[in-house]
């Protein structure tokens, strides 16, 4: 059994009759981080609630290591979970923080062994020479590598991270997301990440799992989901996209207004949904070829630069990066599509659900 | 690709006479009289009827007429009072108009004819802005004439003293001569194009076929530059004046060919974009510097190392106005890199419904600061 965790057409509905999960099955492999990504209500809380324990499912099973937990208590599980809010007490200094979770645990310790646990934990999380200062004491990005170490020191074989990083600035957002990523990936851990930030999810999964309205969209690698989204919703919330009516022909060519796109990206013919993300267009001097269209609104960005093209398609988006000398604005261009960036939709809204 | 839709014809006064409607009926009558004629008409009507009065009911005496004659007589007294207050703001507005034509006060006008000195204000403006932008050609040209002509005479009596060496010194004359001349034709083009522009002969025009037309009269320069020429065209119907939609290509073609090395790669491009015609010019010179781009359009003024006139782009824009269009540089730009210059004409059509694609956003996209063009 190579999955660490799994789950069986999982149902939730809470008292209010809110149903927050629809027969979602799901696997998470072993020592890789998969990330819940969804927009606000979609489920993704719902359901690490339900692996930790902390809320017990309407229906369906959930297994840990091959073994059924469904009906286990959160203190049962194998399982640790850092909160968004980090839930530490402010009472005790950090290094009882790491260590409460270790007195807590069923069975005799010696607490030199505990000591050195918490020390080491510590270590990992370039906490160890604040160890004995109070926790209100230090800065959002301090409290929630704190909240880190304390989950790791139980040495659990599944790691939950809700929303980590949401009260953290930018800077240190980018900074933690990095020393989590490189954490999970030397000590091997299992862990199943929650957050509503794409780019978030890109830059640290292995997997990628789109929730919405309870319902698992789609899973995949981060550059699967993104250059091959199941759903006009995928693409969208996996970055920005442009899904066009086009027309597949007999040769697999594929036609969009002016523009023949090579073979390759169908082999069914006739009309067709295709998505097409804004790196994806080419821009080249104005010629009788391409798609015709004049730059109407551009914004810089430090490396990337945004264009809107007015073309016979409507305004498109188009980024480029690293311009050395920009379009003018009201600038005559011919847009291509002969690069990657490009995906056809294959089902509908919804599409991609996956098996057990 | 379906021919684009025109625009209205162009050409009509920019100053809509409807709100003179009035005005006009008025001034037709013979200045002065109108209160006379209001007047005298009045009398007469009021004879008539005092007239009819006394027959009917008077019972014969002269008592019952001579008061029908002083009501009548003090009637015509009011009137003519009252029309001549009710006129009074008119003539003074036309004596103030004959006492300064150049400005009305708009404070002291009677406000009933704020409209009309409006009107009359806006053609004032009109006129003065014409008038300055003569004097400023006639000036720059006559300054533009006069210094080949002193350098000429500078040569020439260079080479004749024996200062400079014939041998030189007529190359150099030849080039005089050559930049002469070419301001010349373009002064003579533009009195042709002031000329025509008022009285364009606006007519449906396949823009396609001028374009073709103008390439190949163009043929012996390209040939001679062995530049590398390319025309890629849709068929475009305009309303225009084809000899005007012509004069504009030629000006763009000449000065393309001009900016173009010898060898190098030009072309012209005729397109439809939503809502317009676009017809660009592109070459692989140099580009174009940002602070001289509005510039460029004005008369006696070249680009920087330019050898031109500079009168070219000065006519194209005057054509292109004349023919509600636009013309612009840009930047031709390749990768990141400018490859040469673009010069385009735009031509708007009657609005075209443009069927966008479906942006998949669901989430709230984040704010980004566009640069647009009001």
């Amino acid at each position: 059994m190579n999955d660490a965790v799994q789950l069986v057409a999982v149902d939730k509905t809470f008292a209010d009759g809110t149903h927050a999960l629809k027969g979602v099955h799901l696997r998470f492999a072993r020592r890789q981080l998969t990330t819940l990504l969804g927009p606000s209500g979609c489920g993704k809380t719902t359901l690490l609630r339900l692996v930790a324990g902390l809320e017990r499912p309407s229906g369906g099973r959930i297994l840990i290591g091959g073994r059924d937990f469904t009906q286990a208590g959160p203190e049962q599980r194998p399982i640790s979970m850092v909160f968004q809010s980090y839930a530490l007490f402010p009472h005790l200094d950090v290094r009882q923080n790491v260590g409460y979770g270790l007195r807590m645990q069923a069975g005799a310790h010696r607490k030199q062994d505990d000591d050195a646990r918490v020390h080491e934990a510590l270590v990992l999380v370039g906490m160890a020479s604040l160890a004995s200062r109070s926790t209100a004491s230090l800065s959002g990005g301090q409290q929630q590598r704190v909240a880190l170490a304390r989950a790791l020191v139980l040495q659990p074989e599944v790691l939950l991270l809700d929303e980590p990083l949401s009260n953290l600035d930018a800077g240190l957002r980018r900074h933690i997301r990095e020393d989590i990523r490189s954490l999970q990936q030397r000590l091997g851990l299992t862990v199943i990440y929650v957050t509503h930030d794409q780019d978030e999810a890109m830059a640290v999964s292995d997997q990628v799992v789109v929730l919405r309205e309870g319902q698992v969209l789609q899973v995949g690698s981060p550059r699967e989901v993104y250059e091959q989204p199941g759903s006009e919703f995928v693409a969208g919330f996996m970055g920005d996209a442009a899904v066009f009516d086009a027309e597949a022909d007999a040769q697999g060519r594929v036609h969009l207004g002016p523009l023949c796109l090579a073979s390759g990206l169908t082999r069914r013919q006739g009309p067709l949904r295709l998505v097409v993300r804004p790196e994806a267009w080419r821009i080249a001097p104005a010629s009788g070829a391409g798609l015709a269209g004049k730059v109407v609104a551009r914004a810089f960005e430090g490396r990337l630069t945004q264009y809107r093209v007015l073309t016979a398609l409507g305004e498109l988006q188009v980024n480029k990066f690293h311009e050395l000398q920009g379009l003018q604005l009201q600038a005559p261009v011919s847009l291509f599509l002969d690069g990657p960036g490009v995906s056809v939709l294959l089902g509908g809204e919804g599409a991609a659900p996956q098996g057990p | 690709m379906s021919a684009p839709e025109t625009s209205s014809t162009p050409g009509e006064p920019a100053v809509k006479p409807t709100g003179l409607r009035g005005w006009r009926r008025f001034r037709a009558a013979p200045s002065g009289s109108i209160q006379g004629f209001l007047v005298g008409g009045l009398a007469l009507v009021l004879a008539v009827i005092e007239g009819l009065h006394w027959l009917v009911w008077s019972d014969g005496s002269g008592a019952s007429l001579l008061g029908s004659l002083v009501r009548m007589g003090l009637t015509l007294l009011v009137f003519a009072w009252l029309a001549g207050r009710a006129l009074a703001p008119i003539r003074q507005l036309g004596d103030r108009l004959q006492g300064q034509a150049s400005a009305v006060d708009d404070d002291a006008s009677p406000r009933e004819l704020q409209p009309v000195t409006e009107v009359v204000h806006r053609l004032l403006r009109q006129q003065r802005d014409a008038v300055d932008q003569q004097s400023r050609f006639l000036a720059d040209a006559s300054h533009q004439l006069r210094t080949p002509f002193a350098v000429l005479r500078t040569q020439l009596q260079g080479a004749l003293s024996g200062q400079l060496e014939v041998r030189e010194t007529l190359p150099k004359m030849l080039a005089t001569v050559d930049r002469s001349s070419q301001l010349v034709r373009q002064l003579l083009s533009q009195a042709k194009v002031d000329q025509l522009v008022g009285n364009a002969h606006w007519q449906d025009v396949d823009l396609e076929a001028v374009a073709r037309e103008v390439c190949l009269e163009f043929a012996p320069l390209l040939a001679r530059k062995r530049l590398d020429f390319s025309l890629e065209s849709v068929p475009v119907n305009l309303r225009t004046d084809p000899w005007l939609a012509g004069e504009l290509l030629r000006n763009l073609m000449s000065n393309a060919i001009h900016h173009s090395a010898k060898g190098s790669a030009m072309g012209m491009v005729l397109r439809v974009l939503p809502g317009q015609s676009e017809l660009l010019v592109w070459d692989h010179g140099g580009g174009i510097d940002e602070t001289l781009r509005a510039r460029l359009f004005e008369p006696f003024q070249s680009a920087a190392g330019g050898t031109g006139i500079g009168l070219g782009l000065s006519i194209c824009r005057q054509i292109a106005q004349s023919m509600q269009a636009e013309v612009e540089l840009f930047n031709r730009v390749q990768d990141g890199q400018v490859i040469g210059v673009d010069a385009v004409v735009r031509w708007p059509h009657a609005p075209v419904a443009v069927a966008g694609p479906v942006p998949a956003h669901p989430t709230v996209p984040l704010p980004v600061a566009w640069d647009r063009q009001p």
